[in-house]
């Protein structure tokens, strides 16, 4: 049989070896962060709302709606998904946003085909 | 591929015959499974029930990462039916289709969760997982059919070959089957892990179920299969029940990964 050369034993190692190193997803796609972030008192309006999930997002089923303090739908662009990075969503403020207090809902298809929702507050000062 | 690679000479032709009803009703099944499966996930990636007929949401899911996918599935599915009507090659025309089909679940699920070198490791062993499976689990039906020959004088030396060819690989697929299902295990699950999840306990019950089937194995290839060749009668039953045990153990892998693949580990 032919010996295997070190370098490759070594490269097949550290290939093993990296595997333990893999952070393992929650398989269902989580808001890992958001901009603004939940709770967040702003001083002024933002222009767009960020979000990056822990999974890449299906947009055709995925809904974001920004509610205002009297728990009406605010207009807002059609959410685009980043040029770089399918799990971060943005969506472009079509008006600047009054001094008050926003809820944001969000619903989201992950690529792994499983729907996740949630919802949080911030404050424009 | 049993009837390709392994089954040669008069076996071939018997086994052929007494397969092709099998062979043409899991075809059909496979192919009605992925419309159904795409309707149920229509349904899902929806409104529910309303938009499993809606034609302007099968446009959207067929526009997703698992509507690229599954277009190929049904396209490979709807192609496997009309191969049925092949009077050559039918068999590898099959095998193939069925690899194509086995390779196409590897890059959707839980597989897509994460991105660059990471997903194609992940992916090419869930590929790796998916067809060493289907070997070991495809191969049964076919290996039960096959040792019913082997006390039968004019096929004796051709379903011995077969057998011999099919235990020879199987080490192999059987070493796969492990290997990547472990490390698919360790893509998935977060750590530290949560024993007291539903996912983790189906998973714990499907890795005793594949750890009994090794045993099966182990025990009829190193202990039953000498002593068929040595002539028992009594082994070659014992041998054909266990393969039936196997099977149904293999079935019930099978159905329990199809439920705890749609929940969150």
């Amino acid at each position: 049989m032919k010996s295997l050369k070190p370098a490759y034993l070594i490269k097949l190692l550290l290939l093993c070896v990296s595997l333990f190193f893999i952070q393992p997803s929650l398989a269902h796609a989580k808001l890992t962060t958001a901009n603004p972030s939940a709770n967040a008192v702003l001083q002024a309006s933002p222009k767009e709302l960020a979000f990056t999930f822990s999974e890449a997002i299906e947009l055709g089923f995925s809904q974001f709606t920004l509610m205002d303090s009297k728990q009406h739908p605010m207009a807002i662009a059609k959410p685009s998904l980043d040029a770089t990075n399918p799990n971060q969503v943005h969506i472009q403020l079509a008006q600047p946003l009054v001094a008050g207090v926003y809820e944001v809902q969000w619903q989201v298809l992950s690529v792994d085909g499983h729907k996740t929702h949630g919802n949080y507050d911030f404050t424009v000062k | 591929m049993f009837l390709t690679f392994f089954a040669r000479g008069d076996l071939k032709k018997m086994l052929t015959i007494q397969i092709h009803q099998l062979l043409t009703v899991g075809v059909f099944i496979c192919l009605l499974s992925a419309i159904a499966l795409f309707g149920l996930e229509t349904g899902l990636m929806g409104h529910g029930w309303s938009d499993v007929i809606d034609i302007n949401t099968w446009g959207l899911v067929f526009s997703t990462h698992f509507g690229t996918i599954w277009r190929w599935e049904l396209i490979i599915a709807f192609l496997s039916c009309l191969a049925l009507c092949l009077n050559k090659r039918r068999d590898i025309v099959l095998m193939l289709m069925a690899s194509a089909q086995l390779i196409g679940l590897g890059f959707i699920g839980h597989t897509v969760i994460h991105q660059g070198w990471v997903a194609k490791i992940q992916q090419s062993n869930a590929v790796v997982h998916l067809l060493a499976c289907a070997y070991w689990f495809g191969c049964l039906m076919p290996v039960f059919f096959c040792s019913r020959f082997l006390y039968k004088a004019k096929q004796h030396n051709d379903a011995r070959f077969a057998l011999k060819q099919f235990s020879r690989y199987g080490h192999v697929a059987v070493c796969l089957v492990l290997v990547t299902g472990i490390i698919n295990g360790l893509f998935i699950i977060p750590m530290p892990y949560n024993w007291g999840a539903l996912y983790i306990k189906l998973l714990l019950i499907k890795i005793l179920l594949v750890f009994v089937m090794v045993l099966i194995a182990l025990y009829n290839r190193y202990y039953l299969v000498p002593k068929i060749a040595s002539g028992s009668e009594t082994s070659n039953k014992r041998f054909i029940y266990l393969i039936w045990f196997e099977w149904s153990l293999a079935l019930v892998v099978l159905l329990l990964v199809s439920l705890f693949a749609t929940m969150s580990p």
